[in-house]
């Protein structure tokens, strides 16, 4: 349930945005998926909207779905962000692909903070950058649908190949209109062959219009080295456009200096042996921190153990 | 009482010899209540522990007089005097230790028998000291009497010897009884010692640790020397450790050297001197020179089979490894430069050489590697700054 102070902050917030990113009431409509009918009163500070002679509440639901799109934290964020080296790296990579409309694909591990700094990149460029999580169970068809959903394609009917082609043609549309729209594929380690030739002929298509990024662990090249040596159509042709646009993500130092300073000596040297990369380390911190806060107790090795049930 | 000539100073400052005739000694007397037997006793001019100590040795060297064997207790009792340190040593010499209770003299039986001692035994010496303090005026010794004949009292050897002579009576006149007790007595609650728990628990120390060396283990109390030896092979693999050498003062002849940390024990037994000239030898000389003979030889026996045993342990490595037989292994014979030890271990410092070039090329590695990093790193912080991102 929010307090009106969160929802007029949160009003507050999208004003400031779309003046920073030049939004229009329509975008923000379409983007955040709210009816324009409940954004007018929003914007205008009202709680409620007139449905005839009626008075209906406006749900919490649509100010969270702005809250989202505009990065407005309704929660205190326990776990401040840091600049780490692999948070700096792809962001960097991201806006060296965005500004010069390259192609790239970032490598790193698993934990690292991928989805975490694409997130931010995201928020900085909302109207410019796309970006779909491929799943393990994702085919073409269920990829590209992810991508029109993404892109809030209204029309989107006919073959893979034709979808292909609204694809490209939206894109190409945002690029005309001076932006430079960028399509980032999260997870892309599960991306099929299939996925991986469409990739393929989006990247052709959309050479100097749209850059393609893929961000993955380690398996994603050993899947197309794999194909690449059974002679899968494609791979091979694909391999040879971004094997130099291929950037590898600076491991992730387990010291995590960044994020213990201050820590009680005894839970840091278990944190350290414990947590292998930052997803882990956030597993394990932001519960015990949300208790720590609760019952106002000590941040102690003891008390972490107490809340992980170990 | 016994006379005592002590050194006194007088008003010019000049020592004097000087007698006195008050001195009395104490007795410390184990006793098993069964009919009042004094298994041990000790006698010195006060109560001490070493005194303490002495008379449980008493006891249990004349339990092994009287039953064949040393014996220590099933239950012991006694009183409350220096209860800290002797408490160990209590525990140890019994099965369950129950000291009486504190200012309960009724407790024990030992001061009944005390009184005993002194009526039947004291009483009737000319220097006898009396009861108590608050005994009746007219039961103690009459003063003045005892004042004139001062002069025969005996001095502290004399008095030891009379005691002496009243424990050995009373031990006579109840030593059969006490002997048929025993008799009587379940197997489960005669607990009997070996000589080496006997000194385990109940041996004196130095208060210093001793060494083997070439004559022996040589014990040093009240400067007196006593050399001990062991016939067991193993002691002799022990020749670096610090022994606590536990002894019978009244029984020298034997030892119990003790490690440090008390996971080695082995018996000792008193070296024997061989006589000089063979005039003095006598008819136990020669087993004792055979046994020492003897034992060397055995010494030698093992001693040739670890060299065999070594030997099968390295003959591989030898052969598989020439160098180490080879001149410079074997001879020191030096270079022009004088060195004979760079020579010989070229081949080992190599192979140094090139475990440290692989730590020191890992170790640059690891330099290089940081300062790319640190390096990407700059680069990346120069483009962007991740302050607008986060």
């Amino acid at each position: 349930m929010l307090t009106q102070d969160q929802k007029t902050g949160i009003i507050e917030a999208l004003e400031t945005f779309m003046e920073l990113h030049n939004f229009s009431q329509a975008d923000i409509s379409l983007k955040a998926d709210v009816n324009a009918s409940y954004l007018i009163p929003m914007r205008k500070g009202k709680s409620t909207v007139t449905m005839g002679a009626k008075e209906i509440g406006i749900s919490d639901m649509y100010f969270s779905r702005i809250a989202n799109l505009i990065g407005f934290e309704l929660e205190e964020k326990l776990i401040t962000t840091k600049a780490t080296p692999q948070l700096t790296f792809i962001i960097s990579k991201l806006k060296d692909c965005m500004d010069h409309s390259e192609a790239g694909v970032l490598i790193g591990q698993t934990g690292a903070g991928k989805t975490f700094a694409l997130d931010a990149f995201k928020k900085k460029f909302p109207a410019e950058v796309f970006s779909v999580k491929v799943g393990a169970s994702d085919n073409l068809g269920d990829l590209l649908q992810k991508i029109a959903d993404e892109l809030k394609l209204d029309y989107w009917k006919g073959s893979k190949s034709v979808k292909i082609g609204l694809i490209w043609r939206e894109l190409k549309r945002r690029n005309e209109k001076g932006l430079k729209p960028m399509l980032v594929f999260d997870e892309s380690e599960y991306m099929k062959q299939t996925a991986l030739c469409a990739f393929k002929e989006l990247y052709d298509l959309l050479l100097n219009i749209c850059p393609l990024v893929m961000l993955g662990t380690e398996e994603l090249t050993e899947n197309m080295t794999r194909l690449i040596r059974r002679k899968k159509a494609g791979v091979s042709q694909l391999m040879r456009r971004i094997k130099f646009k291929t950037h590898y993500i600076p491991e992730v130092d387990t010291r995590f200096t960044l994020f213990l300073d201050g820590v009680d000596a005894e839970l840091k040297k278990w944190l350290q042996a414990n947590c292998a990369n930052y997803g882990e380390l956030t597993d394990v911190l932001n519960p015990c921190l949300r208790e720590v806060k609760r019952l106002g107790q000590p941040l102690t090795l003891e008390f972490v153990k107490m809340v992980l049930g170990l | 009482m016994y006379q005592k000539t002590v050194e006194r100073k007088d008003r010019e400052g000049n020592i004097r010899n000087v007698t006195e005739y008050h001195h009395r000694l104490s007795m410390v007397v184990v006793l098993d209540p069964c009919n009042k037997y004094p298994v041990g006793y000790a006698i010195g001019t006060h109560e001490t522990p070493a005194l303490i100590r002495q008379a449980f040795r008493n006891a249990i060297t004349h339990t092994e007089e009287l039953f064949g064997s040393k014996h220590h207790v099933y239950q012991l009792q006694t009183d409350n005097y220096n209860k800290k340190t002797l408490t160990p040593f209590y525990e140890a010499l019994s099965e369950r230790y129950t000291p009486a209770r504190v200012k309960n003299a009724k407790a024990k039986v030992i001061e009944p028998y005390f009184k005993h001692l002194n009526k039947t035994y004291c009483q009737l010496q000319p220097n006898w000291s009396g009861f108590g303090m608050k005994a009746r005026k007219e039961n103690q010794p009459n003063e003045e009497y005892s004042n004139k004949i001062r002069h025969t009292f005996p001095d502290e050897q004399g008095c030891v010897d009379q005691i002496v002579k009243m424990i050995e009576a009373e031990r006579a006149s109840k030593k059969s009884a006490y002997v048929e007790a025993y008799a009587l007595l379940s197997d489960d609650k005669k607990l009997t010692w070996s000589h080496m728990e006997y000194l385990s628990h109940l041996g004196e120390t130095s208060g210093d640790t001793n060494r083997l060396n070439g004559p022996g283990v040589i014990l040093q109390i009240n400067k007196q020397k006593f050399t001990f030896d062991c016939f067991d092979p193993q002691f002799r693999m022990h020749r670096n450790e610090d022994w606590i050498i536990k002894y019978d003062p009244a029984d020298m002849s034997q030892a119990l050297a003790v490690s440090t940390d008390g996971s080695l024990k082995f018996m000792l037994t008193d070296k024997y001197v061989q006589p000089m000239a063979l005039a003095e030898r006598t008819a136990g000389d020669a087993p004792e020179l055979a046994r020492i003979t003897q034992h060397n030889r055995t010494l030698i026996d093992d001693i040739l089979q670890v060299q065999q045993s070594d030997f099968d342990a390295l003959n591989g490595l030898m052969l598989r490894n020439p160098r180490i037989e080879e001149t410079l292994g074997k001879l020191l014979i030096v270079d022009s430069e004088g060195q004979h030890k760079d020579n010989r271990n070229a081949a080992r410092i190599q192979q140094s050489v090139k475990v440290l070039e692989a730590k020191h090329t890992r170790r640059d590695e690891r330099i290089a590697e940081k300062s790319k990093l640190q390096t990407q790193q700059d680069y990346i912080n120069s483009k962007i700054d991740i302050n607008d991102f986060i």
